[in-house]
């Protein structure tokens, strides 16, 4: 391996690959605890409470906090948090800090968002501590540092300083609704407070609002390694529980119709999930319809949109008409996100073949559905376990062939150090090659098939657990399965079935949508990068279970002019 | 040789045959409509054809809308019927109704035709054609282009909205200049969307040669694509002209942009200030409402500074619409016709009313005209939208002795009903099509 990758590879040392909860993966640490009564804590800061205990005038700890302590607050005050170990070590507490509150947003599930900002120059932002209604609290590390033109304009400062911070925190079940108090505090043991009153919105809300905030974020230096090093922080923790409550949550109220004639099995189920688009449901169904054995196929339609909901009923009636299709109509209440949608659509598939397809793919030729059956018959398993096809852009040049993996480097700049972070980004092969390239060829095993057409066994889908549900909306899934299947043993393959790919136009992009690409980024540098940077780098990965079929005449890959300066590099 | 055919045999049934109509024209005139009317009449005077006509019509008449019927009657006639057009996406040409396509659905099956002969899918919507194939899939499927609505999302004219400029083959690129809010990724939907639907279909006819070289080019295959002459009854006849300089012109069709009434306009202005002003131009014609704003206001400024000229000082003269009944007084005023269009123009029905009374045509030499109007021999081409080239001709036309007579001594008989009809009846009973996809 090249020095290049090497020096990546030291980086990632120490990264699990895709064991465990997220937390645990990202080093087991709790960014947010409540702060619960503790004997311990509580007699070693309360020099009263000890004395009524030796002078037997409570028996217990406990009591004394029920009958004075929690009239006094005394969970929440500084020296017991210190005393739990949540403050900083040093110096003294005392109050006053430069510090506000700019909004908190939260939702029953138990989430919540914070933002504001805090002049640290002298001693940094330690801890955040959150005393809600005067009923329960909880210490957060959860947080990150943004840029805040405007609190340096007020504080005449010159650039350079993160003054604002955001925190997404997971508090718990029923939070009160009375107003909170938020106490910033530092590591020289200062702090602020602020009370604020809480907007109360739906989780799904609450995460457009969070990803929003998070596609907007500024910073000082590269904005990608910032906003991981957000993520890392604990924020990212607390936005895939969000995230998984949603998606539980709305799968699991999925409606389901069925429109045309009753078969008794198929040879796949083509699935299909539409979101703010749904006219390719007609433009597909058209289109799909024209090859000979096309009706053996059945349609798994499921709609992140639920203000579509009538009219996909009403176009899933003609369309059954109009073609003669078997259509599954699954829809949601709301957005669950490409996998979740894609996971629950599968439930409803009568068959034992998944295709997974955007809604902007379309045949380009007549005779799709002979070939996909005669691949999955003739082609060995394991070249069908899990397949992807090449893919073609409107103009007629390739847009898809496979996907590989490359790791960028990023330098966050701090105060107190330089700090290199890995990423990992998803590229295709033969992006914008022409039709006629030879570059490429099938069948072949790659790194990863794009989720715009992935055809599965539907056991060995099962088998990996499907698409994973903690990527939110779309993005990365494709590759994290494609993963999963390489690690299971049976890498992805591409094989000869071509289609057309409106890329990027079967759905609507909103502004919650960069920010969740942001993240799936790093929850899947998270979950792949130790791997990736093993044997998976680039476009010519080492690893073995890549190798070519020893039947398949695979040619060598023919790099693409943008790329080759890196790969001289490599070399 | 085949074997005789037995004595007493039973004369076979009937071909029923299912006429679908983009509007009926007593409802809303334009030319689709007429010619398929006039194809309807004919055949019912075929022993051997029952047809039956379908039209349809939207929410511009709503005293024919009947609550909850999708498909009705036409006004006690036999064999008419009303398509009542309802939540019709004018973009992918199709309608969201699912009552509506029920209806259709049972419609097919009550009538039970041999022959589906669609005039345009507009209104209907172009998946009406695979539906048809799937409900029917023995019945010959006909279909007639009227213009370029399935290449061209601009009205199906062909002529590009970035300079008015006519166009000659559709791309992703190209469409999306003309429609600079829709990718072009959009229009290999579109193209790919209704390639599918005239999958289906048996036999396309066009009404003019050139036409079918761009739907080959399109994708269609050569194979099944036929000229089909637009015919109609004859409803006039050749008309004496004054002796002496034949220096009126008259113009008859629809005053929207693409006919080009305001090229005519311009080109009077070019004949006055060049001091020529002796000459006519007579105006029939109606619907500028549909006119661009532009162009509107453009002829409705000249006919109104027009008209406020002393009698003596007019040139131009605003009649208003007609029906077909006012087609020979209309015409007795004039010498010739002018047929000024600025896109292809695929055939001109006015220019067959105009041979009907022996007025040589002034016509664009693009499209439809410029295949049907012989230059120097039956007819004068100008350069298609050229205001100054008109001008040239239009002087000449005035002023060059025997040029009139020459031209009219040439003018060809226009097409007939009967030859019409017997061109459909031609691909209606040409062999079917072997695997026809559904």
């Amino acid at each position: 391996m090249d020095s290049a990758t090497d020096a990546t590879r030291t980086r990632l040392t120490g990264l699990p690959v895709h064991a465990g909860t997220l937390a645990s993966r990202l080093g087991g640490r709790q960014h947010t605890v409540a702060l619960t009564f503790d004997e311990h804590a509580y007699l070693s800061t309360y020099g009263d409470a000890s004395l009524a205990l030796d002078t037997g005038e409570f028996a217990t700890a406990w009591e004394h906090y029920e009958h004075y302590g929690r009239r006094e607050n005394r969970l929440y005050d500084e020296r017991y948090v210190r005393a739990l170990g949540l403050g900083p070590i040093a110096g003294a507490p005392g109050d006053g800090a430069g510090f506000n509150i700019d909004t908190v947003v939260c939702c029953r599930g138990g989430t919540a968002l914070i933002i504001g900002w805090t002049d640290d120059r002298d001693s940094p932002l330690h801890s955040l501590s959150i005393f809600a209604g005067g009923e329960q609290a909880w210490n957060t590390t959860a947080f990150g540092r943004i840029k805040r033109g405007d609190a340096e304009a007020a504080l005449h400062a010159p650039p350079g300083h993160l003054f604002g911070f955001w925190a997404v925190a997971t508090l718990g079940n029923d939070l009160p609704a009375g107003p909170w108090v938020i106490r910033a505090r530092r590591a020289n043991g200062r702090f602020g407070q602020c009370e604020v009153r809480p907007r109360v919105v739906s989780e799904t809300a609450l995460r457009t609002i969070i990803l929003e905030y998070f596609a907007d974020t500024e910073y000082y230096g590269n904005k990608a390694i910032e906003s991981f090093l957000s993520l890392d922080a604990g924020i990212g923790v607390g936005v895939v529980d969000l995230n998984r409550r949603i998606t539980q949550s709305i799968v699991a109220n999925a409606w389901v119709s069925y429109y045309g004639p009753a078969r008794g099995s198929f040879l796949g189920s083509v699935i299909v999930c539409l979101y703010g688009k749904p006219e390719f449901m007609f433009l597909q169904l058209a289109l799909f319809s024209r090859a000979p054995r096309a009706l053996e196929y059945e349609f798994v339609y499921v709609c992140n949109s639920p203000e579509l909901t009538e009219g996909l009923e009403k176009e899933a009636r003609l369309c059954a008409r109009i073609y003669g299709f078997s259509i599954v109509l699954v829809c949601l209440p709301d957005n669950a996100g490409f996998g979740g949608a894609n996971n629950v659509a599968a439930r409803f598939a009568r068959s034992k073949r998944l295709l997974i397809t955007n809604p902007d793919v379309f045949p380009r030729d007549d005779g799709w559905a002979e070939r996909h059956a005669a691949i999955v018959e003739d082609a060995p398993a394991d070249q069908t376990a899990m397949f992807g096809a090449p893919l073609f852009y409107d103009d007629g040049s390739l847009m898809h062939h496979g996907m590989y993996f490359e790791i960028d480097t990023g330098i966050s700049v701090r105060p107190d150090g330089i700090y290199p972070r890995p990423m990992i980004r998803v590229e295709h092969y033969a992006k914008g090659a022409p039709a006629w390239s030879r570059a490429f060829a099938c069948p072949r095993p790659v790194p990863a098939v794009t989720g715009a057409f992935i055809s599965a066994d539907r056991d060995w889908f099962e088998q990996l657990g499907g698409f994973n549900e903690d990527f939110l909306f779309g993005h990365y899934e494709d590759a994290d399965l494609s993963l999963k299947s390489l690690a299971a043993g049976r890498p992805v393959f591409m094989q000869d079935l071509p289609l057309w790919h409106m890329e990027g136009k079967g759905s609507t992009r909103r502004a919650a949508h960069e920010g969740g690409s942001q993240f799936n980024r790093w929850l899947f540098t998270h979950q792949w990068g130790e791997l990736i940077a093993a044997d998976l780098n680039g476009p010519h990965p080492s690893s073995a279970a890549l190798r070519p079929p020893a039947s398949a005449p695979v040619p060598a890959f023919r790099p693409k002019q943008a790329n080759a300066p890196r790969r001289a590099r490599e070399r | 040789m085949p074997p005789a055919a037995p004595v007493n045999a039973e004369p076979p049934p009937p071909l029923r045959v299912l006429l679908v109509s983009l509007f009926h024209p007593e409802l809303v005139r334009g030319g689709a409509q007429q010619i398929c009317y006039e194809l309807f009449e004919e055949l019912k005077a075929q022993p051997d054809v029952t047809p039956f006509l379908l039209a349809s019509i939207d929410s511009s008449y709503p005293a024919l809308q009947k609550s909850g019927a999708c498909i009705t009657g036409f006004d006690g006639r036999d064999d008419e019927f009303l398509f009542l057009m309802q939540d019709y996406d004018y973009w992918w040409h199709k309608s969201a109704q699912p009552r509506l396509i029920e209806a259709f659905i049972d419609f097919l099956h009550t009538v039970r035709p041999d022959v589906v002969h669609f005039h345009h899918f507009f209104t209907f919507g172009v998946d009406l054609l695979t539906l048809t194939r799937r409900e029917l899939p023995d019945a010959r499927i006909v279909f007639t282009f009227h213009e370029f609505m399935s290449i061209c999302a601009a009205d199906g004219h062909m002529v590009r909205r970035t300079d008015r400029s006519l166009c000659t083959r559709a791309s992703g690129v190209r469409c999306h200049q003309c429609f600079p809010d829709r990718s072009p990724e959009q229009f290999l939907m579109r193209r790919l969307w209704f390639q599918r639907h005239l999958s289906v279909v048996d036999a396309f006819s066009c009404p003019s040669h050139f036409m079918l070289e761009f739907y080959e080019n399109w994708g269609l295959p050569a194979e099944r694509l036929h000229h089909v002459t637009n015919g109609q009854r004859r409803y006039g006849q050749h008309q004496p002209s004054p002796p002496g300089a034949k220096t009126r012109f008259g113009f008859f069709g629809q005053l929207v942009d693409a006919k080009g009434v305001q090229i005519i306009l311009r080109a009077v202005r070019i004949l006055r200030a060049r001091g020529f002003t002796g000459f006519t131009v007579d105006i029939n014609g109606e619907n500028i409402k549909w006119a661009s704003a532009a162009v509107r206001e453009e002829i409705e400024t000249f006919l109104a500074s027009e008209a406020a000229l002393p009698a003596d000082q007019r040139n131009v003269f605003a009649n208003g619409g007609y029906a077909i009944d006012d087609l020979a007084s209309r015409m007795a005023r004039v010498d010739w016709c002018i047929v000024p269009s600025t896109w292809w123009e695929i055939f001109g029905l006015v220019i067959s009313e105009a041979w009907m009374f022996g007025k040589p045509v002034i016509c664009s030499n693009r499209g439809g005209p410029g295949e049907r109007i012989r230059h120097e021999i039956d007819g004068l081409h100008f350069q298609l939208g050229d205001p100054q080239s008109l001008a040239d001709t239009l002087h000449r036309a005035a002023t060059e002795d025997g040029l009139w007579q020459r031209l009219r001594d040439n003018l060809p008989e226009p097409p007939s009903r009967p030859a019409m009809a017997a061109g459909f009846l031609a691909l209606y009973r040409a062999p079917a099509r072997v695997g026809a996809p559904a």
